[in-house]
């Protein structure tokens, strides 16, 4: 059974068809790039993955279920969306111990999670005073509270000096391939992920593009880089500039 | 269930917004129980071992209400204005229960609120009527009720209040028109003769009845509900904002 199974999912905004019939999963021990230029709709597919969006049809499973029929959903999965979805005048670690509450994990968790992200000591600091890759590691910290078999990550990298996206790719690596972890992880910054994917899912405007391994799609010689704007480009051809020919 | 609850509670701990509310909230309740002892102390003003004085005085504590409604309407509002509405509903899908648990919640605060802003309030009280040479006992010892039914006025207000927020998402819409409500609807509604059978009817009304007095001030004897039709009233609007709302907005994409 796939750890993410996108079934024909599909969703429109005010009659813009923001995901249209996408399908593709997941499998355990694998990080996966979901992959698309911004407004490809790459986040609602996965906001109806995660329940927090309704798809008009279609479904999104994690272990074989709904999400919003997981009984609990930290254990089973952590997800990352943007790391603005933090209240400011909360301490990293109460925000951490709100989810731990909720989800009736040990309080001690939060202190746990707070370490493995690297960022121990600014858990007694408000959010508000975090700096844009810390609050992407303490999103991240959250994701991981429940010990979950599952990792979804939208644009993780925003936000992270080389430093912190170098960490994450190690942090990833050793998720899935260490841990056994389902990794899905979307981005449209190419060289964020091309160094750590297995497989790559490539959407763009709201359609299934591709999906396969990322030796596959770069086999014969062409870079994840053209062939990702040859799969994305609408047909137009590139623009010139100053009059090359 | 009580899991909820717990983060809910942890939720609003965890900020400084509810002790502001509660300092604001006493301030409010010394500012209009100092207006009376001073109005006391004027030419044609109450006499301070009166019926009327202490009629006046004993229910003061419930006028810092408006208060827990802000934290009610706050404990939903503030979700979507920060959007950690998403954390909550990636933690907990089902979203009926985690509405439930912020009324539960903002019951259990508000109960808290009450208790020490009552109890300051009809410290302060007492203390007034005493120097003033009155009695502690009230038109037939009304006062427990008076005391108890401004305590149960901040717990439905703050189980309304969360009500109020979830079907206004947006924050400063929410906190508008409830405050419009409450100082300028109601007040009218409740005190205009032709318009009390409405009024006792309404939120407001419903909530004086927990504290009135019964005492004659010359715009005639409110006509209010029976306490425990007013309570029944006040919890029905709140189940009422919360039934109205998980089939609305609570059902509404989450982006």
């Amino acid at each position: 059974m796939p750890a993410i199974e996108i079934r024909n999912v599909s969703k429109a905004f005010r009659g813009h068809k923001a995901v249209d019939h996408v399908s593709f999963t997941v499998e355990p021990r694998t990080i996966t790039g979901f992959l698309g230029p911004n407004g490809a709709g790459k986040t609602t597919t996965l906001r109806c993955l995660l329940g927090l969006v309704r798809p008009d049809s279609g479904e999104g499973l994690v272990n074989g279920r709904a999400y919003t029929s997981l009984p609990n959903p930290l254990t089973e999965i952590g997800a990352v969306l943007e790391a603005t979805n933090l209240h400011p005048g909360r301490t990293g670690r109460n925000h951490l111990r709100v989810m731990c509450d909720a989800a009736g994990l040990p309080l001690s968790r939060a202190d746990e999670v707070l370490d493995e992200v690297g960022i121990a000591g600014a858990g007694d600091k408000r959010v508000g005073g975090y700096s844009m890759g810390m609050r992407q590691r303490l999103s991240l910290a959250g994701a991981l509270l429940g010990d979950p078999k599952v990792l979804i990550l939208d644009e993780p990298a925003n936000g992270l000096d080389p430093e912190g996206i170098e960490w994450l790719r190690r942090f990833l690596r050793y998720q899935a391939h260490d841990r056994g972890v389902a990794v899905l992880v979307s981005s449209h910054v190419l060289a964020e992920v091309e160094q750590t994917v297995d497989n790559v899912v490539i959407i763009a405007r709201g359609r299934l593009v591709h999906q396969g391994t990322l030796s596959e799609l770069t086999a014969d010689g062409e870079s994840l880089h053209d062939a990702f704007l040859r799969l994305t480009s609408s047909g137009t051809p590139a623009h010139t500039f100053g009059g090359q020919k | 269930m009580i899991a909820l609850v717990r983060s809910e509670l942890r939720k609003v701990l965890t900020t400084r917004l509810w002790w502001i509310l509660l300092l604001a909230s006493l301030a409010w309740v010394a500012l209009s129980l100092g207006l009376v002892v001073f109005a006391s102390g004027m030419e044609g003003g109450l006499s301070r071992d009166s019926t009327e004085y202490a009629g006046s005085v004993w229910p003061m504590g419930a006028s810092g209400t408006l208060f827990v409604m802000v934290i009610g309407i706050m404990m939903v509002t503030s979700e979507y204005q920060h959007r950690t509405v998403n954390v909550t509903f990636l933690t907990s899908p089902r979203r009926l229960p985690v509405i439930l648990a912020k009324v539960v919640a903002a019951a259990l605060i508000s109960l808290l609120f009450g208790v020490v802003v009552v109890g300051l309030s009809s410290l302060a009280a007492g203390a007034s009527i005493l120097s003033g040479g009155g009695e502690l006992n009230l038109v037939d010892n009304q006062v427990p009720r008076i005391l108890l039914g401004s305590v149960g006025a901040y717990v439905v207000y703050a189980m309304i209040g969360v009500g109020v927020g979830a079907l206004i998402r947006n924050q400063v819409a929410a906190l508008v028109v409830s405050i419009l409500w409450v100082f300028m609807l109601e007040p009218l509604l409740v005190v205009v003769p032709q318009l009390q059978d409405v009024g006792r009817w309404l939120p407001g009304g419903a909530v004086t009845a927990l504290y009135d007095t019964g005492i004659d001030y010359g715009f005639g004897v409110a006509d209010l509900l029976p306490v425990w039709v007013a309570a029944l009233v006040l919890v029905g609007y709140a189940a009422v904002a919360v039934a109205l709302a998980s089939v609305t907005t609570l059902r509404r994409d989450v982006a």
